[in-house]
């Protein structure tokens, strides 16, 4: 990890969620990236909250517009799949993004407290009889897999579980 | 700048029905497109052209709103043709492998040209 040189803390309101602000924070890492974390309750809304921060996370660093979109998608659906599965809906519950952004990699940990579920111990899913047999779900484990290079699983020192994800970036 | 979600299905032609989509497709939200899907296939339509021009974001849940239909092999099978797809959105079609499955045209009328098509060579056989 790079020294850091400047921290900042940022609300942002939730539409549809009267009087709840998303804290997130941010820390510049020189020369050009970014290490920034987020922490949203278990409710589905808080999806579009997620993918906010990850606008603004990867509109500051040194990141194409198709591999924001590529990172955003695999961070949404960890998160997604924990809400749904990891805890269930309507459970209380959180869940906490770090990611950390340079010049040359993205990488990510996704925390929550829900029930363990080791995405990397599945089978691979062979896309064209999933799709063929007209089957809809099941296919957010497949796109992370798919479009993060590193996926590893672990319940770490706090009794958390702990996804991390990592992503060579492509040269700007 | 975000473009709030909204869906809208209108015939596009006789048998021929298109669904524009806009804004973000979610695990909060997929249930709408699907309902928009139902009503389009109540109608007994089953060729639908899904316009992605003013989609911003679509998950794995979004996307699985139209595999969910997607059979080839049935007896009435239902055809959908992708079109206007942002091309960061058509960069996940084609990382997951998508983009070798589904079909996709560059603008609504090339769509509904495709479809046709298919009617046409579905008949034939």
């Amino acid at each position: 990890m790079n020294n850091t040189c400047s921290t900042t803390t940022r609300r942002f309101l939730m539409k549809g969620v009267a009087g709840r602000a998303i804290e997130m924070v941010t820390q510049k890492l020189p020369p050009s990236g970014l290490r920034a974390t987020i922490l949203v309750g278990n409710e589905s809304r808080y999806l579009g909250a997620v993918r906010r921060f990850m606008h603004l996370v990867t509109a500051e660093c040194p990141i194409n517009p198709e591999e924001a979109y590529v990172v955003t998608l695999a961070i949404d659906e960890a998160v997604a799949n924990i809400m749904e599965h990891g805890y269930g809906a309507g459970k209380p519950g959180f869940v906490r993004v770090e990611v950390e952004i340079d010049d040359r990699e993205f990488k990510a940990v996704i925390a929550d407290r829900g029930t363990y579920f080791d995405l990397t111990a599945l089978p691979p899913l062979d896309l064209r009889s999933h799709v063929q047999d007209g089957r809809s779900r099941g296919l957010g484990v497949f796109m992370i897999r798919k479009l993060m290079e590193q996926v590893e699983y672990r319940v770490n020192e706090d009794g958390e579980n702990e996804l991390s994800l990592k992503k060579l970036l492509e040269r700007v | 700048m975000t473009i709030p979600f909204k869906v809208v299905a209108t015939e596009f032609e006789p048998w021929i029905w298109e669904l524009k989509l806009e804004g973000s497709i979610d695990m909060s939200n997929y249930s709408k497109v699907d309902e928009a899907l139902k009503g389009v296939f109540e109608r007994g339509a089953s060729l639908v052209i899904v316009n992605l021009q003013r989609v911003q974001y679509i998950s794995s849940t979004g996307f699985g709103c139209f595999l969910g239909y997607y059979n080839p092999a049935a007896k009435e099978p239902k055809w959908f043709v992708f079109t206007q797809v942002p091309p960061a959105v058509k960069r996940v079609f084609d990382s997951l492998g998508l983009g070798g499955i589904l079909e996709f045209a560059p603008s609504s009328e090339a769509a509904a040209a495709l479809l046709r098509q298919k009617v046409r060579k579905s008949l034939a056989r």
